[in-house]
């Protein structure tokens, strides 16, 4: 199954790449994407961004609006363009299909959020003249795990969101606003907030939070939060429901 | 795998057998019988053509067969496997070039045809050797580099054709495949597909709407309309079956206006005259004599008269407005 999902992951990472005309297209769009929360406000900051809790935030926020963006077009978009019955036709498991799409786009909008990592430090260390800077360490893990496991999330309810939608546009719009909420909320209920929740948040938005146990504790929830999303899932990805929806 | 089946050959010898195989879809709206009790045997290393006007079933079939949907009621047996439990193991052993292409616009030609290679579990060498006699054989090779979206929809077809063939399945289904080929392509095509037929005893199904491609290539023909089978058999069977008792009369001196007149006549079915040619379809039985009689009593030079065979549109265009179920005994 592993090898099959791996065959599925190596074809969305092909369209992916694609995506606007080859391999101009990806640097242009890297370029574009990244140089917003990698390079523009780590120039505008300077050094205290890799010191602050700001790459954990930009870098969750480039996961997650990367996921969000990339998975409508590759469920309802391949029921679209009539790709997806071809591939349930062959013998190709269920299993495989979801697991290697939802893998291709954790993974690409991870290498994207590292890459605004790195090109985020380089930008600081190319305005700051002197001793070479470096992520704070707990700052540096906290993204990178964050960032990971937030692309896993809104991956797992893209995923539900994209099962779901009858078109392309349907599902962009559901994640959009899903994920605009998802923004806009703790700004909007903070007032609501327990004061530890507030504390916690305070913390780790400026990068003086040392206590892990409180990250373990948010990384678990999320991961237990992607495991039953992922398990909805795949009860909902049925080969059958989804070859009728093309009829 | 079922050993033996309850007719008197081998399964092994049967590639696609169904019984009462039925589907209703229910919508909001009501349920749509898409299949009705539809029940027909195709022997292996064979080509069955499956014909019928657009919605009659034909797409539905080909889903059930590769276990893509299951039956409402009766049952499908395909490769020796139940299409309903053992979908996946059938999809193992089948392709597909189904209603669209199915083609990755944006990936290459070679690329769409890599990721099915790996689908199929081909190795390095394999995928290179096979992608590469697949390409060749169409003449895509040297555009293997172009995005398929830039292609013309004859090219796209043999691309999707070719990602069908990829891993030599021992059943094929093809879903009008020549449609938006040119001619020398689609003839070219039915060639490759006869080939496969002779050399691997592979067994094609073929949805089509291409009356003589189907009378050309298939050894079988089931016609299909609102979900019922109403006719199954070889092509020259069907013809045989459905011919009726057609006359042609060559000859001189013949007059319009008697179309009329003859259509009137009690044993006259339809009459056609054209370009020095009577055209008749007569009743079960009836002789052509009086009709000659009166032909040549009305002033008419005959120099010919003909029995004329029933083309396979004749039979499609007769069983499509017809409902009654025909089936010719010869399998």
């Amino acid at each position: 199954m592993l090898s099959d999902s791996w065959t599925v992951a190596w074809k969305e990472w092909r369209e992916l790449l694609r995506i606007g005309g080859g391999r101009r297209g990806v640097i242009v769009r890297a370029l574009f994407s990244v140089g917003l929360l990698g390079v523009l406000w780590p120039w505008l900051i300077g050094a205290p961004f890799v010191a602050s809790g700001m790459p954990v935030l930009f870098a969750t926020m480039t996961a997650a609006m990367y996921v969000s963006a990339l998975l409508p077009d590759s469920f309802p978009g391949e029921r679209e363009r009539h790709t997806m019955e071809t591939m349930l036709a062959s013998r190709l498991p269920d299993s495989a299909v979801l697991l290697g799409k939802i893998g291709a786009m954790v993974s690409y909008a991870f290498a994207a959020a590292l890459l605004m990592l790195v090109s985020g430090w380089i930008t600081v260390n190319l305005k700051v003249s002197g001793d070479l800077l470096l992520y704070d360490t707990d700052v540096l893990i906290t993204a990178v795990v964050f960032s990971f496991l937030t692309a896993g999330l809104v991956g797992a309810f893209g995923t539900l969101v994209s099962l779901r939608a009858a078109t392309v546009k349907q599902a962009q719009q559901v994640l959009t606003s899903g994920l605009m909420l998802l923004l806009l909320a703790p700004a909007v209920i903070a007032e609501a907030w327990p004061a530890l929740w507030e504390q916690m948040v305070a913390a780790f938005s400026t990068g003086a939070s040392s206590d892990r146990q409180q990250l373990v504790t948010i990384a678990a929830a999320m991961v237990l939060a992607q495991v039953i999303l992922y398990a909805i899932a795949k009860r909902r990805f049925v080969r059958e429901k989804l070859v009728s929806d093309e009829r | 795998m079922v050993s033996r089946a309850d007719g008197t050959r081998e399964l092994n010898e049967i590639a696609i057998r169904t019984a009462a195989l039925t589907r209703v879809f229910n919508s909001g709206s009501g349920s749509v019988v898409a299949l009705d009790g539809l029940t027909l045997e195709v022997a292996r290393g064979r080509i069955f053509g499956f014909l019928g006007p657009n919605g009659a079933g034909k797409t539905t079939m080909v889903r059930l067969l590769l276990g893509l949907l299951t039956p409402t009621a009766g049952s499908a047996q395909v490769l020796g496997y139940d299409a309903a439990h053992d979908g996946a193991r059938i999809r193992e052993r089948a392709g597909a070039l189904l209603e669209h292409d199915g083609l990755y616009e944006r990936l290459t030609a070679y690329d769409n045809l890599e990721f099915y290679a790996r689908v199929w579990r081909l190795d390095r060498t394999q995928r290179k050797q096979r992608i590469r006699e697949l390409l060749e054989r169409f003449g895509l090779w040297d555009r293997r580099k172009d995005a398929a979206g830039t292609w013309s929809r004859g090219m796209k077809r043999k691309l999707a054709l070719a990602r069908a063939l990829l891993h030599k399945p021992q059943l094929i289904f093809l879903d009008e495949p020549t449609a938006g080929l040119d001619p020398g392509a689609a003839a070219a095509l039915r060639d490759d597909l006869s080939a496969l037929v002779t050399h691997e005893r592979a067994t094609i199904f073929l949805n089509t709407h291409n009356l003589a491609e189907a009378e050309r290539l298939c050894d079988q023909i089931g016609v299909i309309a609102r979900g019922r089978l109403l006719a199954q058999g070889a092509p020259h069977e069907l013809r045989r079956q459905f011919q009726g008792n057609r006359i042609e009369i060559a000859g001189r001196a013949f007059n319009h206006e008697w179309e009329r007149e003859m259509g009137s006549l009690p044993t006259v079915e339809e009459v056609e005259i054209r370009d020095g040619r009577v055209s008749l379809q007569l009743t079960a039985g009836a002789p052509a004599a009086p009709i000659v009689r009166w032909l040549v009593e009305h002033g008419a030079e005959i120099e010919e008269i003909r029995r004329t065979d029933a083309s396979l549109e004749d039979v499609y265009l007769q069983v499509t407005s017809d409902p009654v179920i025909h089936q010719t005994t010869d399998r």
